[in-house]
């Protein structure tokens, strides 16, 4: 019996060394904030991320910085001991894999780390909106019961009879700006008022898609990883069907994500030109002058295309962001009045490191995260 | 166990793996629709599909958007045939296609010179490799991959 007691009180002795010593933690210090990061809160993310037993995604350390809210990452300290190493988060965002709870793998070096520093960007401007507005501000100027939220934005209730979205696929905030400034966007920058915004992590079309239309953040609505196609939530495609209203979605070629209760017409290249955009266009001009549905989405793709394919701000880009212009500059003109305009990107672009022809996105970047939302009442 | 009950158990595993080693297709329940700009639209279900005439395509190149561009074989039915038999009009331009998740996408008829509904992946069927893609899937050697879309359920010809 002695001896019993003796192997509890060993063992249990252990057992609060353990506990209190906790050497396997992770401190991640965010702007001078500090969050201790236990090996529970790492399985939590993992699990998160990796939804469908069917994928196995490498973790990218960026799904930890979202959790605390983190949009834009500009450096990053790692302290080993009293080694510190800083890497410039653009350099490194993409090959940045979350190992195991104080374990890290940075362009293929593994790294056992104790502390992470992060120093944070961003612009205050961006903060105010989300592309998890617009499905509020939807159900607000139709008047239509959706979610608990509020968009933040002025539209009286109920007053419009039709709202188009005009998804400008991978054409960010940072786009946006650089094709402003060099006059290829004459009727965008003419077209209503732009609200700076976020996106959501990863900027990427499904993941954005989700937000859209659940008008909630990818931590809430489960699609927090490229792969998922479903929603779990409600869709605001829901809340307009349930009134009696009528939701039409003009796609590219493919559906990037599921649209159960919606009427989707895609827009394969018939034409074989290499684009969408001029079949979108054509479908959706037929789809107003139809008889306008009470929502429609119209989802330019080229831009992204074109993006990732010559480079941001290539001259096949530039030329792309000029025909886009042309297409919805005539769209808006073909619209009837008391129609609500919401123009959007799902997430912006950059350039490959070391390849500034190809473009990608799906990083905590201001030019991925960064977007707008331009509002038009006609 | 005797001598003659091994035998005949001998017998019976060997009968099962000739079976299983034949020609003969796996048990699906599948039903792939054509629809659209059709005389005759169609129902075929795997069976009738794995009954007609088998195509192979050796050594074709699939081109990947992300990662390396493969070289793969595949076998089955010859989009044209199914075309033919649901009396699709002969000037269609494209076809929706539309898989059992969802998923839908418009391919041009350009993109499908040559494209079969693939049954089998190599020499095996895809039913028994891929258990959550469907038992058939689009192979369009004409274009790139990521629209050979797979358990397709539906194939709407538009014109
Ligand atoms: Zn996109
Ligand atoms: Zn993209």
């Amino acid at each position: 019996m002695k001896r019993f007691i003796n192997i509890v009180l060993i063992l249990t002795f252990a057992g609060l060394c353990a506990c209190s010593k906790a050497s396997s933690d992770l401190i991640v210090s965010i702007d001078g904030q500090e969050n201790n990061i236990t090996k529970t809160d790492y399985q939590k993310i993992e699990e998160m991320v990796n939804v469908d037993d069917e994928k196995d995604y490498d973790l990218l350390l960026e799904y930890l910085f979202y959790q605390y809210d983190v949009k834009v990452v500009e450096e990053m300290d790692i302290l080993q001991g009293d080694t510190k190493t800083t890497f410039q988060w653009k350099d490194i965002a993409d090959s940045t894999f979350w190992r195991n709870v104080s374990s890290l793998e940075v362009d293929d070096e593994e790294y056992l780390v104790d502390k992470i520093i992060l120093r944070t960007g961003g612009d205050a401007k961006f903060e105010k909106h989300s592309i998890t507005d617009i499905a509020a501000l939807t159900s607000e100027a139709l008047s239509i019961p959706f979610g608990e939220k509020e968009s933040g934005f002025s539209i009286p209730s109920g007053s419009m009879e039709h709202v188009v979205w005009i998804f400008l696929d991978g054409f960010g905030y940072e786009g946006y700006q650089t094709a402003e400034e060099e006059g290829f966007i004459p009727n965008l920058s003419i077209i209503g008022e732009l609200y700076p915004a976020y996106t959501i992590y990863p900027p990427k079309t499904s993941t954005s898609t989700a937000a859209l239309l659940s008008g909630l953040d990818s931590r809430e609505n489960g699609v927090w990883a490229p792969g998922i196609r479903d929603l779990t939530v409600p869709s605001i495609i829901d809340a307009v069907v349930d009134s009696g209203k009528h939701m039409t979605i003009v796609e590219g070629s493919s559906t990037p994500f599921n649209y159960p209760n919606a009427e989707i017409i895609l827009s394969g290249d018939r034409n074989g030109d290499g684009s969408t955009d001029d079949n979108v266009f054509e479908n959706a001009q037929k789809a107003i002058a139809e008889g306008i549905p009470d929502l429609i989405m119209i989802h330019f793709h080229g831009i992204d295309d074109a993006g990732h394919t010559y480079g941001p701000y290539s001259l096949e880009w530039n030329e792309k962001v000029s025909e886009v212009d042309r297409m919805v500059g005539q769209l808006i003109e073909q619209l009837p009045e008391k129609t609500l305009i919401v123009l959007f990107p799902d997430h912006g672009m950059h350039s490959i490191v070391g390849d500034s022809s190809l473009g990608t996105h799906g990083n905590l970047r201001l030019d991925d995260m960064g977007i707008y939302i331009i509002l038009y009442q006609k | 166990m005797t001598k003659k009950n091994t035998a005949l158990l001998t017998i019976v595993l060997l009968a099962a793996f000739l079976v299983g080693c034949g020609p003969k297709a796996p048990d699906v329940d599948w039903t792939l629709k054509i629809s659209g700009e059709v005389t005759t639209p169609l129902e075929l279900s795997f069976a009738d599909l794995a009954a007609m005439d088998q195509i192979e395509l050796n050594d074709i190149l699939m081109e990947k958007t992300t990662g390396d561009d493969v070289i793969t074989s595949w076998s089955g039915v010859s989009l044209d045939e199914i075309l033919t038999k649901a009396g699709a009009a002969a000037d269609y331009v494209s076809i929706t296609a539309i898989a059992s998740d969802g998923y839908s996408i418009e391919i041009t008829k350009e993109e499908l010179t040559g494209a079969i509904i693939a049954l089998k992946d190599g020499d095996d069927w895809i039913a028994e490799i891929e258990t959550d893609k469907g038992p058939i899937r689009l192979v369009a050697p004409s274009t790139p991959a990521n629209r050979w879309v797979y358990a397709i359920m539906e194939l709407q010809i538009n014109k």
